[in-house]
């Protein structure tokens, strides 16, 4: 039966012009979706409910779709299938390995990782065939100023280019350390850190002229317009990225408008109260089997505070594994689905565009043939901007 | 009675103890003998704790409050928690050494320490409640060391004094790894000066002068801007921070004094391998000493560095002479525990008394924080070691550690 609706949905969807010869979705079809579960939100489960997808938007959710439709309107019965968001990556490094470790200089934080992303390139693919329609690319911490981290879509459709400037990301984890370069020690990488902060909280010379591009990014740290995600994975490192934040420890960031990230943080259980005071957000290395008990109920620690978390991963299926181990570890089925999802928008600062079907976003979505948090539930569809991203029937019924 | 059913009706108490201290209480040491590393020892002493804090020593007639926990001491020996003045755990080896520049001296320890490094508990297991860690010698000038306590979860849990002394190295292991640029171009981080011990003193002349030169531009309210690494010098060259300079050949020795007359700085001399040469040299300039472990130094000759002859009776010859010292694990890797070290100074020729207060007092007193721990006396903090015996005897052991009254896992 499921097979049967979901052929059906990919007819419809192939029926449409194919995305590469149509990147305007606006001349799309409007397309109605009626599902057994639909996922639109944290707080917002439909079952048996419909969407209106119109021009690569959502135009309208449940009641909100109206009962007449015009004859225009092509429809999908979905009568036992789950739809939900296009999954969010918040980090990852979607591009050749040369490409995104800037190993060179220290100091390099104007760098952006989405000049290093393809959206036609394999890794891309990979994750869209997944179920991942948004991923936030990031340089790899080979040096302390990584660069900036940029959210991109992972398929033509819709703009490939969310948002260039997610967050600057810096390193105190040791493999951003290098021993034929300064910083050789974490006590250098911590007063490079300190060094370029103070220089660029210095006011201008002139109100003519115009700070140099990294003098900008830290501007733009300080001024709080671009989150700063520190690199820290022990509980020693994430004091230390705490630290900067706190007066009592003269840290250089004190008393700025600066919003911290933290990424990694494998030992972030140690310091719940800091985090919470800073209301910092975390992204999180994807977890697997191997990991200790602590480690794994990160995600469900974090929520029982309200600290804001999501998920960083490589693939999709590092990512639904992820929320599945949270969830065997204590988190709650929204909490995952939202952490896959809704929070890395809000965290990314995306939640206008995507991380949930609310009417106006974009029609990113997906349709699994049962709850996608059980990593037995098959994904039937994937549809990008309101487009399907494959025209084969058998390509999204293999995943 | 057997030995085994003391040490285990012992253990309990503490155990009970430590319990009981979670809950206010006063725990009192009674019976053993106290070496209090202060005025007098005690035969059959007393040592009372209570919220952290020494509360009271004294004799078995001191008085304390009713519903105390009264641990029975006899045949015990206790001492205040060890202070170890110089050693290298606590931090990756990596990070101890900011190696991208000769001259570091804004670098901090304390951006290196990992609160869950073993060391800390292998030493606080030995008796060591507290230790100074300063940023190792592979550069010039290498940064500003800090005493912290050898318990807690984090570094500002840990911390008991931040910037005690700016790291400088003598001699020849900061230009070790250095090369020199003959012609073409210079490739890798190592192709810098210094290449020889000249040229190392030549980066602290160079350093130091700057920083002159630095704070007369500053007084005279020019635009200089503010430079995090020259004011670190400056503090060193008003008198406000200490310098602690390696020297261990007798030729280092002698320049690391010359040095701190030239600039006007006070400095400390760490691990003085050839003391004994220039013992007159030492006690004529007041200086005070950081002795490298006595052990490690003769066995492993000094680390192999410097070429510096180590001794075994240094550090009774610095007693002799009235130098004061302390004796360190230091950076030699073949050091054993604080307490063995101290003990092979007794061995050979060094006072007990002196040696204790080799690894206490004096060391408290040479980094500063000597009002809150190095000594056993009301208001010092409740750090206090429990030995089966005397503590230069081989054979003994820590019954129990109490780092701000509460007890340490052994």
């Amino acid at each position: 039966m499921t097979s049967v609706s979901a052929l059906s949905l990919c007819w419809v969807l192939a029926a449409s012009p194919a995305p590469q010869d149509n990147p305007t979705p606006a001349a799309a079809p409007a397309l109605l979706i009626t599902a057994k579960t639909i996922f639109v939100g944290p707080d917002l489960t439909l079952t048996d409910g419909r969407l209106l997808l119109r021009g690569g938007k959502i135009v309208a959710v449940g009641d909100a779709v109206p009962q007449e439709l015009g004859v225009d309107v092509q429809r999908v019965d979905l009568p036992t299938a789950t739809v939900v968001p296009g999954f969010v990556v918040a980090h990852a490094h979607l591009g050749a390995e040369r490409d995104l470790a800037e190993t060179a200089y220290a100091y390099t934080p104007d760098l952006r990782a989405v000049e290093a992303y393809d959206p036609f390139g394999k890794s891309a693919r990979r994750m869209l065939a997944g179920g991942v329609t948004t991923v936030c690319v990031a340089p790899r911490s080979a040096n302390t100023f990584a660069g900036l981290a940029g959210a991109v879509k992972t398929g033509p459709n819709g703009g490939v280019i969310l948002q260039e400037q997610c967050f600057l990301q810096v390193a105190i984890v040791p493999e951003s350390l290098d021993q034929q370069r300064f910083p050789t020690s974490r006590m250098g990488a911590l007063d490079l850190m300190r060094a370029a902060f103070r220089a660029a909280a210095q006011p201008l010379t002139s109100p003519t002229t115009s700070p140099t591009p990294d003098r900008q990014v830290l501007r733009d740290v300080l001024s709080g317009a671009v989150p700063l995600a520190v690199h820290a994975r022990t509980h020693d490192e994430i004091t230390c990225a705490l630290d900067l934040f706190d007066a009592a420890r003269s840290g250089v960031l004190a008393g700025s408008q600066a919003r911290l990230l933290l990424l990694g943080a494998t030992e972030a259980g140690k310091s719940l109260d800091r985090l919470v005071a800073l209301n910092a957000g975390v992204l999180i290395e994807p977890l697997h089997p191997g990991l200790q008990a602590q480690a794994l109920a990160l995600p469900a620690t974090l929520a029982g505070r309200k600290i804001r978390f999501a998920f960083a991963a490589a693939s999709p299926q590092e990512l639904r594994l992820s929320a599945a181990l949270a969830v065997r570890h204590g988190l709650s089925r929204a909490g995952a689905m939202a952490a896959i999802t809704a929070w890395p928008a809000a965290l990314l600062g995306l939640d206008d565009r995507v991380g949930t079907l609310l009417q106006g976003k974009d029609a990113d979505l997906l349709v699994f043939d049962g709850d996608p948090i059980d990593l037995s539930a098959r994904l039937i569809a994937v549809c990008l901007g309101g487009q399907p991203v494959a025209g084969n029937p058998s390509f999204n019924l293999r995943n | 009675m057997p030995s085994s059913a003391v040490l285990t009706s012992l253990s309990l108490a503490l155990f009970l103890t430590a319990y009981a201290s979670a809950q206010d209480q006063v725990l009192v040491l009674r019976g053993a003998r106290v070496l209090t590393a202060a005025d007098r020892d005690y035969e059959s002493g007393t040592v009372v704790l209570h919220r952290g804090k020494v509360i009271a020593v004294g004799d078995a007639n001191v008085t304390f409050a009713k519903g105390a926990r009264v641990i029975d001491c006899a045949n015990r020996v206790i001492t205040p928690g060890l202070i170890d003045a110089g050693a290298t755990f606590g931090a990756r080896q990596e990070d101890q050494n900011e190696q991208g520049d000769e001259v570091t001296p804004q670098m901090s320890i304390l951006d290196a320490i990992s609160p869950a490094d073993e060391g800390f508990a292998r030493a606080s297991a030995q008796g060591v409640t507290t230790v100074r860690l300063i940023p190792g010698n592979r550069n010039v000038i290498g940064g500003l060391a800090a005493v912290l306590k050898t318990k807690g979860d984090t570094v500002a849990e840990m911390l008991l004094k931040d910037r005690v002394g700016l790291r400088l190295a003598m001699g020849g292991e900061p230009s070790a790894g250095n090369r020199a640029i003959r012609g073409g171009v210079p490739l890798g981080l190592f192709v810098r000066r210094p290449t020889t011990r000249m040229g190392v003193v030549w980066e602290v002349r160079r350093a130091f002068s700057e920083a002159q030169k630095y704070r007369a531009e500053r007084t005279q309210g020019t635009d200089t801007p503010p430079n995090a690494a020259l004011d670190v010098l400056v503090e060193a060259l008003d008198g406000k921070l200490d310098v602690h300079t390696t020297a261990r050949a007798e030729q280092d020795i002698r320049t690391a004094l010359r040095l701190a007359s030239e600039f006007g700085y006070k400095t400390v001399l760490e691990e003085v391998t050839e003391a004994y040469r220039c013992i007159d040299v030492l006690a004529a300039s007041k200086v005070t000493c950081l002795v490298g472990a006595p052990s490690a130094e003769a066995v492993l000759g000094g680390g192999a560095m410097d070429s510096a002859r180590p001794r075994w009776h240094t550090p009774s010859l610095l007693a002799q002479a009235g130098v004061a010292f302390a004796i360190q694990t230091g950076s030699n890797l073949g050091s054993k525990s604080l307490v063995h070290e101290a003990l092979f100074a007794v061995r050979h020729g060094l006072g007990r008394d002196a040696a204790l207060r080799a690894i206490t007092a004096t060391p408290a007193r040479i980094l500063g924080v000597d009002a809150r721990v190095g000594s056993l006396a009301p208001g010092k903090d409740a750090d206090v070691v429990l030995w089966s015996g005397d503590p230069f005897e081989p054979t003994t052991t820590p019954l129990a550690v109490f780092i701000g009254g509460e007890e340490v896992t052994l």
